[in-house]
């Protein structure tokens, strides 16, 4: 467990878990077109042959988003709906809401960023995920859906899901902003893990990081000023004309 | 022309602060009696209220503006014709200029001035460059309308 005994900032927890499901986890499976399995079809238009192509074929697969949960439930939630296959495709994003807007906009920071790479980054060798592992293509801050870009002041002006890469507002980075639509500060940066502990431990060590980077900010806020001077300047034109 | 102070420093034709808060952002307007009266007597004394353009700024008395004639001065540089809008929309390339219609509040130059507060989240490099854009579009409406302006015109006759 990464849990510490920091006050906690976040209201409302979601997770996004993307996979294939062979049996029904009790909860709509939505689609998701970034999630790519290996056709279940032969080359010759057959069904491949053997349990492979069998389970490939009864695979249901997209994603599972969780209901705004408290912090105590979603280790539970995880756990039971868990899929049975996930790929380097597979992505667990984390939704937090906070407890004031406050804080939401203290973690529009490119150090907040910064700081949940540092601690992932830590935790996955740690764990001694293998090389081959994805997380490691996440860390490397360069993942298509994941990237290690801030763009928060955009982002939290969207109001609808848009699908767009490289465009100032896209969705696609590491932590993403959707204010608009869900209210939430969202990490991308966790992959599906093959064993549903190692997602729960990952879901909480950035439900973790988040507080803490928030109990670390502890500056005031400034008051930016926008001030005109009272001159008693004189705009003088000549205008010489000539006829 | 008056003056007023304001924390006992400078003598301002405006004065406000921006900054982050509980509910967002928040922004406090105070101009000298010379600017509202500028407003006041441009619109010959009709007031409207900021609902009728926009839903982003709130505070917890009704907000009401002077009203003010469309025309062209300076309008990729900064606007004032959009009351209740967004103060900076980095999103929409028609809004990316600076709203400075807080200058146009009844009452914004009352002592105390008005608190306007804003469903808007911005980083704090964001809120930074958006005052600094309010203060530069500050200054260039007042050059382009409140500053005293002296012109003079010489005609002369060229002997043939």
């Amino acid at each position: 467990m990464v849990r510490s005994p920091v006050r906690n900032r976040i209201s409302k927890i979601g997770v996004e878990l993307e996979g294939g499901w062979d049996k029904d986890p009790g909860i709509l499976i939505a689609a998701d077109g970034s999630v790519q399995f290996p056709s279940p079809i032969s080359d010759g238009g057959l069904p491949a042959l053997g349990s492979y192509g069998q389970k490939m074929a009864a695979l249901m697969v997209g994603e599972i988003r969780s209901n705004p949960m408290d912090l105590s439930e979603i280790s539970a939630f995880i756990l039971k709906v868990y899929p049975q296959l996930v790929n380097e495709t597979c992505g667990l994003h984390v939704h937090m809401s906070l407890i004031r807007k406050y804080f939401y906009q203290r973690l529009m920071d490119p150090s907040y960023q910064d700081t949940v790479f540092e601690t992932v980054s830590a935790w996955a060798k740690e764990k001694k995920f293998s090389k081959s592992h994805p997380i490691w293509k996440r860390l490397s801050g360069g993942h298509a859906t994941c990237m290690r870009q801030f763009l928060a002041d955009a982002q939290v002006r969207v109001a609808r899901k848009k699908y767009d890469h490289n465009v100032p507002y896209s969705r696609y980075t590491a932590i993403n902003y959707p204010w608009l639509q869900h209210k939430t500060v969202e990490c991308r940066l966790l992959p599906m893990f093959e064993d549903a502990p190692d997602a729960v431990e990952g879901v909480l060590l950035v439900v973790d990081t988040t507080n803490k980077f928030l109990a670390k900010q502890r500056d005031k806020e400034p008051k930016h000023l926008i001030r005109l001077p009272i001159t008693n300047d004189l705009f003088v034109r000549h205008y010489d004309i000539n006829i | 022309m008056e003056t007023f102070t304001v924390d006992g420093k400078d003598t301002q034709l405006i004065m406000c602060s921006l900054s982050r808060v509980r509910a967002g952002a928040t922004l406090h307007v105070l101009v000298h009696q010379d600017i509202e009266d500028f407003f006041r007597n441009s619109s010959k004394g009709m007031t409207e209220a900021v609902e009728k353009y926009g839903r982003c700024w709130g505070s917890h008395k009704p907000l009401r503006v002077w009203a003010f004639p469309l025309c062209e001065e300076n309008r990729s540089v900064y606007t004032i014709w959009a009351p209740g809008a967004l103060l900076l929309d980095i999103m929409d390339t028609d809004l990316s200029i600076p709203n400075i219609s807080f200058l146009r509040l009844v009452g914004a130059s009352q002592e105390g001035g008005i608190t306007i507060d804003f469903d808007m989240l911005m980083s704090r490099k964001c809120i930074q460059e958006t005052a600094k854009a309010l203060s530069e579009a500050c200054s260039t409406f007042y050059n382009d309308f409140i500053q005293n302006i002296s012109i003079r015109i010489s005609i002369s006759k060229t002997a043939q």
